[in-house]
């Protein structure tokens, strides 16, 4: 690993952000504050995560909040008494959607050649019609064990922030030191030069895009399990903060550069403004005002750098 | 050839007994007898072009190839820029397929021959342009594409080092694994993507033309390598546009001119003079047209112009009626200095002079205001391709064809058929679109659309890159016209042989700053080469009148 501005500067964003939040905020670091902290930020984690993947193809994944929705909607459907009632039928229902919205983005841009903007934005008009028809208010019910089952604690700890953030570590390793992490990045710099290295770029997108679409269902689904219902509106919020929170991360929109360590700390770190305004009792359009500065600042500090490395690839 | 014979044994090619009358590749291709040049190398040829022919809508790019190789021997193709060469290369690594015509190996035909298959049958090809990714590492790069992986698609990366280090101790280089890509030289990132392919199965290494921006140290080490794979038993086609670099260790000479085969020479016969007269095939003042008229005054000047690891101290005149060009290997101040006459990349010190006066060229849009105008070398940048012929020709007069700020479109149209015609710009109609031009139609827009414009000097980078010879002779035709009325050209080319043909002076840059000065009476390639390479130090001292 190499340590430049890119991959330090989210770990030190991370780091002033809980010390300054810690000193200077009350009630930041009560021990039920961290736990709803954690919590909060579960959703926000998987989708930069999936979007961190796309993204290091050169690519963007703009339907990951309506797909976060879907999940949650199909959930509540098939996991409702009055329907078929089922955990594992909901949970298939679940991965086949995912699969088949990842696939279908994947085939768009690659097969299709449609630029990756334009082709998720289609897929997300699609799945809000498609959310609003499945579902046109919040409904639906989450069994009562797979509520449970996700409340889970240890101790003060919420099972289902560990779990998830072991399950993201063992990612970011993984395309740290794999072949398809490899694969990603040399697809995203230069597509030309990876095929003709033998990687086909085809495959490694399409793969990309399936991992976003597969993290934001877990994401709907984490979500379904704490509000007990599905809601076609659930996703809207991670559409473009799963963006900043991959671009917080360090992450070069033009492919290539990114760590899923990046993502993680972005991630964190927008959920940790948005909770700590909460504590101030800030109002909630503030909050939004506050977390496009710190963008704006977080990206100009890392664009001195990308920007010098560009031009040293190009020269070259 | 007694190679050929055990590369036919070789258990790890995919190549199923492709001896005479052999099956056939496993990737499906038809077969057909082979039919080598079986009396020279007592088997089957290892790769053969039979009447390969590639067109690009009208443009015949190749015509007629009939090229073999031969197991374990030195091969080179020579031609010049334009010549095809690529094209070969293209076709051979499946980015191009022939229009007419047929590629074999070992016998077998190769109809869709992908990189996972050039690489089973041990044929490796290294592009011109480097495809070392800058933000990976060194070992990243050497690994993509074939990595060894252990459980879970984790990557064995103490095998990967291993495996460069090994390579590298057989070659006598070495390379830090760890290392970003893009802290290597231009010449190690090359030596890099040969060290890749060399896995031992490798029958047939081609190059296309490796050393293009190589320092002569860097050259050197290419070549020992390229020796010791000989001696091992790989076959080379080497694929360049100067001969003597290879001279000492080439078999065989296949020379190429517009498109096709026009000469085949052995180790003996070939002799720089006689490759340079066939890849030429024309008399050199035929292509480059003379000055009508002698150089007047100073048009523009600068005067110890520099830019922090740009160019240094640089001071040069262009006068009326000429053209001067500079040269240097990449990133050695060339295009720089170009760039900084055209405002791109504007002096931190010193001071430049249009007619005299001093001027202050900090942006293009100042640039154009002084009356210079400017070709970037990649057309794209240039070229708005999907608009019509006409528009891309009204581009640099618009403001003068305009009244109150809407384009005067009779006049537009007037004038854009006037240059249409002037330029011979070979175009189904004005309004076509661009984007169906031929590569050298596109840039006779461009510089048409100077022409409009009325500009006293012309700034170009590379201008005839990727255009063919015919139209070629026609652009420096305008270029000439052009500075013959009283005007200046400056070319900043990395093709040596337009330089020397063209220009009134060549200007010789390394490391920044201008070495040499040669005046069309005395100079040659290889003084000029000399200079940029930074074998000699200036000779020739400041501009001679």
């Amino acid at each position: 690993m190499t340590f430049s501005r890119r991959t330090v500067g989210p770990i030190v964003l991370v780091v002033v952000g809980v010390l300054l939040a810690w000193f200077l905020v009350p009630r930041f670091g009560t021990r039920i504050n961290i736990g709803y902290f954690l919590l909060q930020s579960v959703p926000l984690l998987l989708t930069a995560v999936g979007q961190t993947l796309v993204i290091i193809t050169a690519g963007i994944d703009l339907s990951v909040g309506a797909m976060v929705a879907l999940s949650g909607i199909i959930a509540a459907l098939l996991m409702d008494p009055s329907g078929p009632g089922s955990v594992p039928l909901a949970l298939a229902g679940c991965l086949g959607a995912a699969l088949a919205v990842g696939l279908t983005n994947g085939l768009l841009v690659v097969r299709y050649n449609l630029p990756p903007f334009l082709a998720t934005l289609g897929m997300t008009f699609f799945l809000a019609g498609l959310n609003l028809y499945l579902m046109p208010v919040p409904g639906g019910k989450i069994a009562e064990s797979f509520q449970d089952a996700a409340a889970t604690r240890w101790g003060y700890v919420p099972a289902t922030v560990v779990v998830t953030l072991i399950f993201l570590a063992l990612i970011a390793v993984f395309i740290d030191r794999s072949r398809f992490g490899l694969r990603l990045r040399a697809v995203g710099w230069n597509e030309k030069s990876a095929r003709l290295a033998g990687v086909s770029p085809g495959k490694v997108k399409i793969a990309a895009y399936i991992c976003s679409a597969l993290l934001a269902m877990l994401a709907g689904l984490f979500i379904a399990s704490r509000t007990g219902s599905g809601d076609p509106l659930v996703g809207n919020t991670y559409q473009l903060s799963s963006i900043s929170a991959a671009v917080l991360g360090g992450i070069d929109l033009f492919g290539g550069r990114g760590t899923i360590w990046g993502a993680i700390a972005g991630a964190l770190v927008l959920a940790m403004i948005g909770n700590v305004l909460n504590l101030l009792g800030v109002v909630a359009y503030w909050q939004w005002i506050v977390q496009g500065l710190v963008l704006l600042v977080a990206v100009a500090l890392y664009a001195v750098q990308f920007g010098r490395k560009r031009q040293q690839a190009r020269l070259a | 050839m007694s190679s050929t014979l055990t590369s036919n044994l070789d258990p790890a090619a995919s190549v199923d007994a492709s001896t005479p009358g052999g099956t056939g590749l496993a990737g499906g291709a038809a077969t057909s007898a082979a039919t080598g040049d079986a009396a020279q190398t007592g088997g089957v040829a290892l790769l053969e072009l039979k009447n390969l022919t590639k067109q690009f809508g009208a443009t015949v790019a190749l015509r007629d190839i009939n090229l073999t190789l031969d197991a374990g021997r030195f091969h080179a193709l020579l031609g010049e820029n334009g010549a095809g060469k690529s094209t070969i290369i293209k076709i051979l690594a499946g980015i191009y397929r022939p229009t007419r015509g047929e590629v074999l190996w070992e016998g077998s035909r190769v109809d869709h021959p992908t990189p996972a298959l050039l690489r089973s049958l041990g044929l490796h090809i290294v592009h011109q342009d480097s495809s070392v990714l800058p933000g990976l590492t060194v070992a990243q790069n050497f690994a993509l594409g074939q990595e060894p992986v252990g459980g879970l698609g984790f990557i064995r990366r103490r095998a990967v080092r291993a495996e460069l280090a090994e390579r590298g101790k057989r070659f006598g280089v070495e390379f830090d694994p760890a290392m970003p890509a893009e802290r290597l030289s231009i010449g190690d990132r090359k030596i890099l993507e040969i060290l890749k392919v060399l896995d031992r199965r490798q029958k047939l290494l081609v190059l296309d033309e490796p050393t293009a921006s190589f320092t002569t140290e860097e050259t050197r080490r290419l070549l020992a390598i390229l020796t010791e794979l000989k001696a091992e038993g790989t076959a080379i086609l080497y694929v360049t546009h100067r001969l003597e670099e290879i001279e000492g260790m080439v078999d065989r000479v296949m020379v190429l001119r517009d498109g096709a085969k026009v000469g085949e020479l052995t180790h003996a016969e070939a002799r720089q003079e006689r490759v340079v007269s066939l890849m030429v095939g024309r008399e050199l003042g035929q292509m480059y047209p003379h000055p009508a008229s002698p150089p007047g005054g100073v048009l523009f000047s600068t005067r110890g112009i520099g830019r922090a690891s740009a160019y240094e101290d640089v001071t040069l005149d262009v006068r009326q009626n000429e053209i001067v060009a500079l040269v240097g290997l990449a990133g050695h101040g060339s295009f720089e200095v170009a760039r900084a006459i055209a405002g791109l990349m504007p002096p931190e010190k010193g001071e430049m002079a249009m007619e005299g006066r001093a001027v202050k060229l900090a942006t293009l849009r100042a640039a154009l205001r002084q009356g210079i105008g400017f070709l970037a070398e990649d057309r794209a940048d240039t070229i708005l391709r999907v608009r019509t012929v006409r528009e891309n020709l009204a581009l640099g007069a618009l403001e003068m064809w305009s009244r109150m700020g809407f384009v005067d479109r009779a006049r537009e149209a007037d004038e854009a058929n006037k240059l249409i015609k002037a330029l011979a710009v070979r175009t189904a109609s004005p309004t076509a679109l661009a984007e169906s031009l031929s590569g050298g139609n596109q840039q006779k827009l461009a510089l048409g659309r100077w022409l409009a414009a009325e500009r006293k000097l012309l700034v170009l980078l590379d201008p005839t890159a990727g255009v063919d010879v015919g139209a070629r002779a026609e652009i420096y035709k305008h270029l000439r016209n052009f500075a013959d009325g009283g005007r200046g050209v400056v070319v900043a080319t990395s093709d040596l042989a337009e330089a020397l043909g063209l220009a009134d002076r060549v200007i010789a840059f390394y490391r920044g700053r201008q070495v040499a000065t040669f005046t069309r009476e005395d100079r040659n390639e290889e003084e000029v080469l000399a200079a940029i390479t930074g074998q000699t130090i200036a000779a020739h001292g400041g501009t001679s009148a």
